[in-house]
């Protein structure tokens, strides 16, 4: 194979990884064809060979497959640096766990999700593990045949940390299949002419509500309130409040 | 916008003013069609779990506001909300009632 032409300076390693898995995602789950190969290859690893790299976003591809089996687009995969790297794949006793290292002395990416089973992530997400629960766990997949031993359970959790209320928050729009309120603004105006000369210089609350279900067009609901209004508004929100507060205080 | 509504201003209009009333109805803001507030019902119900999360144990404010349009016909608009989408909704409430009051 030829020497490689000249090109310019490949993104740092780390940074490179997570935008090739951007791109992959933005091309597997959001439909945007226009993501090609040579695209990514050519942004974010010029110096590598075609094949070489065709290999790594296939395998990338089938990884992201499995973080996305329950339906919730999120990476189980964690960047470590070369180091700790080193140190997972001497201790592990889980022959799957993958190391990816490219280029080969940047930031290493750790397979999490193949260490423990893509089922026991996804159980994860699915308890919605507070940090007791999951240490529980954790240790329980630790003491297993075959299972991960404690540096990648300390990975998991620290992923499992930061990625908490992102995957619950999109669990939750996940499961809302009617209309929610998606935007609202308002303004005050001031009657200056009416048919009904009582009318005159009465504010009025003008009110704009953007409604519709998650990924589908929106109803723009326009709403006049006079100060009445708002204020029987009002009396009804504050009994949603103290239902609310009720309801928090008994769970 | 109702269609009987437009006639009825179209007819006004050409009453005060014989010619261009599609002009003059150009002219009048969006929100003079604006439908007015009524009444609102809600509910408050807990989604517990669903298939693709078995532990979601989330609030949520079921909302149905009743509102009429300038021929007087009432509908229902519903919508949900989580908590912090209600507490905004509130807090929106509340800055307008200060400013209605301060006008």
């Amino acid at each position: 194979m030829a020497a490689a032409e000249q090109q310019p300076p490949a993104v740092d390693g780390g940074k490179a990884l997570s935008a090739l898995l951007g791109g992959i995602a933005q091309a597997a789950y959001y439909g945007k064809v226009d993501i090609t190969e040579e695209l990514l290859r050519g942004q974010l690893y010029p110096e590598a060979a075609p094949e070489e790299f065709r290999a790594l976003r296939a395998k990338m591809g089938g990884l992201l497959q499995i973080c996305s089996c329950s339906h919730v687009m999120y990476s189980a995969l964690c960047v470590v640096s070369p180091v700790q790297a080193g140190s997972l794949a001497e201790s592990q006793s889980n022959p799957n766990l993958e190391i990816f290292t490219h280029p080969p002395d940047a930031h290493c990416l750790v397979n999490v999700s193949l260490a423990i089973t893509p089922k026991a992530l996804q159980s994860i997400a699915s308890a919605d593990m507070d940090l007791n629960q999951l240490e529980a766990f954790l240790t329980a997949q630790t003491k297993k045949q075959g299972g991960i031993t404690s540096d990648q359970a300390a990975v998991i959790a620290k992923f499992w940390k930061n990625h908490r209320v992102k995957i619950h928050e999109s669990l939750v729009n996940q499961s809302c299949w009617d209309n929610v309120l998606k935007n609202m603004n308002w303004r005050v105006d001031l009657k200056s002419q009416s048919r009904h000369v009582d009318q005159i210089n009465t504010p009025v609350a003008i009110v704009e509500m953007e409604l519709g279900k998650y990924g589908q067009e929106s109803e723009f609901l326009c709403l006049e309130f006079d100060e009445a209004k708002v204020s029987q508004m009002l009396k009804k929100l504050t009994e949603i409040e103290e239902s609310m507060t009720a309801l928090t205080q008994t769970t | 916008m109702a269609a009987g509504s437009v006639v009825l201003l179209t007819r006004a209009l050409e009453a005060l003013d014989v010619g261009g009333a599609a002009d003059k109805i150009n002219l009048i803001p969006q929100d003079f069609f604006a439908e007015l507030f009524v009444d609102i019902k809600w509910k408050l119900g807990v989604a517990m779990s669903s298939d693709t999360c078995r532990s979601l144990k989330y609030p949520y404010v079921t909302v149905a506001l009743k509102v009429a349009d300038s021929s007087g016909q009432i509908t229902n608009k519903c919508f949900e909300m989580t908590v912090p989408q209600f507490k905004n909704f509130f807090r929106q409430f509340k800055e307008m009632a200060a400013v209605l009051e301060t006008v």
